[in-house]
């Protein structure tokens, strides 16, 4: 029945996710929970998760629209970069403090840590999979968003995991970062909104200078967000290399992500 | 079921005490710029050293010594809160830390959502917890405000909530520190039996008290931490007379010269 539990500084990647496997329940109840106290908050709920980037969208599509002179639809590209663009913020900032908040919890019971920043990036994948999911059934046909249902949208279920695991990886380093240097929360804001405006996501990379473009490339965000874009907004897979940097990009963040995560788990509740 | 057992092999624990300094990157930063050095922005604590010990089913442990002595670090190296910087840890059963003083809980959520998220940070699962809430709730006295989320609680509310949840789970292995005794008489008396019934359907008990009242009273066996590491280790009235000893040796007043003395100087 109950069996030993020794501990063991040097436990493996195996060992340390099936550990994360066995509080299943407790990441549950925190994602459960969390959503609960965001959307009881407002009478309006989960329609603000819906507002909001639509909002954005109508915002920034007038805007763009005049200075830009956008085609027809641009408006869904704005929806499509958007949406996993706020995912991945919203996500970064959250786990920025998620072991920091959890004080109190953690000096009163183990827990393999990686529960808190997981919970966070879960909950925001949950309000980002039924956000996206909403508007593109309940905007797609109008005629000015003009969403066109093709094969390409299958290629989907790859762009969450590649999101998911950026999400994972950075926001498991910027969790053990800000419980060292708690003023990094701020920075993370600052940079976030920074990699935002450099990152095509609410214009199209086209529309940038020549020259430039292969610059624009070089960011790892790019390849992620276009996975998002093409199926959506062009109806067409990503191209080979948008898709080459986005599975790259997302297995190297998950894998640097764990392994400095686990590295100075041990030590975190001493600078707590 | 009498397999349960803590082992400690030549423990030691080791860790930093920060200060506030230089835990910002502004001041790292500035830090660096200016090429100022303040010193460490920590101070190492040895807080165990070399510390042995098997505690078997059926043992109560009560932990004396002086604070800082290590005995609130010892039960959470027991518990994996803190890692040890050297040596073995390990335990067989169901073990439960009651280690912190407040509640831990999370102030949006009501009650009963609090009472699941604990139970499940414990390991039970929903539905197991489901048949708990009741009686959770009628030990608390708090029935009608099962579904008023914690922040209303007043403080006093929701320590008797916090106890009752961990009351309410049966442990193999139960680790105590000091005993809670908040609220009103009614209260802490029935707070006390509780604790009792608890303390009996445990398998192993370790338990942390400066009262040593309650070690000689709860506890079949106690140990004597002094400086991190095992000053004693036997029967509660022997230990805690050797503590006791100790203490009063070193808190006595100097005594008055003694005459003898005196007279030999001039």
């Amino acid at each position: 029945m109950s069996q030993v539990v020794e501990w063991n500084a040097n436990r493996g990647a195996a060992s340390r996710i099936a550990e994360v496997w066995s509080f299943r329940e407790v990441i549950k109840n925190f994602v459960s929970q969390d959503l609960k106290v965001k959307y009881r908050r407002s009478t309006l709920g989960f329609v603000w998760s819906l507002l909001n980037p639509l909002l954005q969208m109508t915002v920034i599509s007038i805007v763009f629209s005049l200075l830009f002179r956008m085609e027809t639809g641009y408006a869904l590209y704005v929806l499509s970069g958007i949406l996993p663009w706020s995912f991945f913020a919203t996500s970064m900032d959250g786990c920025a403090m998620s072991i920091v908040s959890a004080e109190s919890m953690i000096r009163r019971q183990y827990f393999p840590k990686l529960v808190f920043p997981l919970s966070f990036v879960l909950q925001n994948l949950i309000t980002f999979v039924l956000s996206l999911t909403v508007l593109m059934i309940t905007l797609g046909p109008l005629p000015f968003v003009g969403l066109k249902f093709s094969a390409a949208l299958l290629i989907l279920p790859l762009s969450f995991v590649c999101i998911v695991s950026v999400a994972i990886g950075l926001g498991a380093i910027v969790a053990v970062i800000t419980v060292f240097f708690r003023d990094v929360q701020h920075l993370i804001t600052v940079f976030l909104s920074a990699w935002f405006y450099l990152t095509p996501v609410i214009y199209p990379l086209e529309k940038m200078p020549h020259r430039y473009q292969y610059f624009f490339k070089l960011n790892p965000m790019f390849g992620i967000i276009e996975m998002f874009h093409r199926p959506i907004y062009y109806a067409t897979l990503p191209t080979m290399l948008e898709m080459t940097s986005a599975i790259l990009v997302a297995a190297v963040s998950l894998t640097v992500g764990l392994y400095v995560f686990w590295r100075y788990e041990d030590s975190l509740i001493f600078a707590l | 079921m009498s397999d349960n057992y803590i082992t400690l092999e030549d423990v030691t624990l080791r860790f930093r005490i920060y200060t506030t300094r230089g835990r910002s990157i502004k001041e790292a930063v500035v830090n660096l710029l200016a090429r100022r050095n303040y010193g460490k922005p920590h101070a190492d604590v040895t807080a165990l050293q070399n510390v042995s010990l098997h505690i078997g089913g059926g043992q109560r442990v009560g932990i004396v010594g002086d604070n800082g002595a290590g005995k609130s670090s010892m039960l959470k190296v027991i518990s994996r809160i803190y890692p040890p910087t050297a040596g073995r840890v390990s335990h067989r059963g169901f073990l439960v830390p009651l280690l912190e003083v407040g509640i831990g809980f999370n102030g949006e959520l009501s009650g009963r959502e609090n009472i699941f998220l604990t139970g499940a940070i414990m390991g039970f699962p929903r539905k197991a917890m489901a048949q708990k809430v009741g009686p959770i709730f009628d030990f608390a006295e708090l029935n009608e405000f099962a579904d008023t989320p914690i922040k209303y609680y007043s403080s006093g509310m929701a320590q008797r909530l916090a106890f009752s949840v961990a009351t309410e789970i049966d442990p193999e292995i139960l680790l105590l520190d000091e005993i809670f005794s908040v609220g009103d008489i009614h209260w802490v008396e029935k707070a006390r039996n509780r604790m009792q019934a608890l303390i009996n359907r445990s398998r192993i008990m370790v338990f942390v008290s400066h009262q040593m009242e309650l070690v000689t009273q709860y506890c079949n066996r106690a140990i004597w931490l002094r400086g991190g590491r095992i000053a004693a280790d036997g029967p509660p009235a022997e230990v805690v007379a050797a503590y006791r000893d100790a203490a009063d040796a070193t808190s006595r007043p100097p005594p008055e010269p003694a005459p003898a003395i005196a007279a030999a100087t001039p």
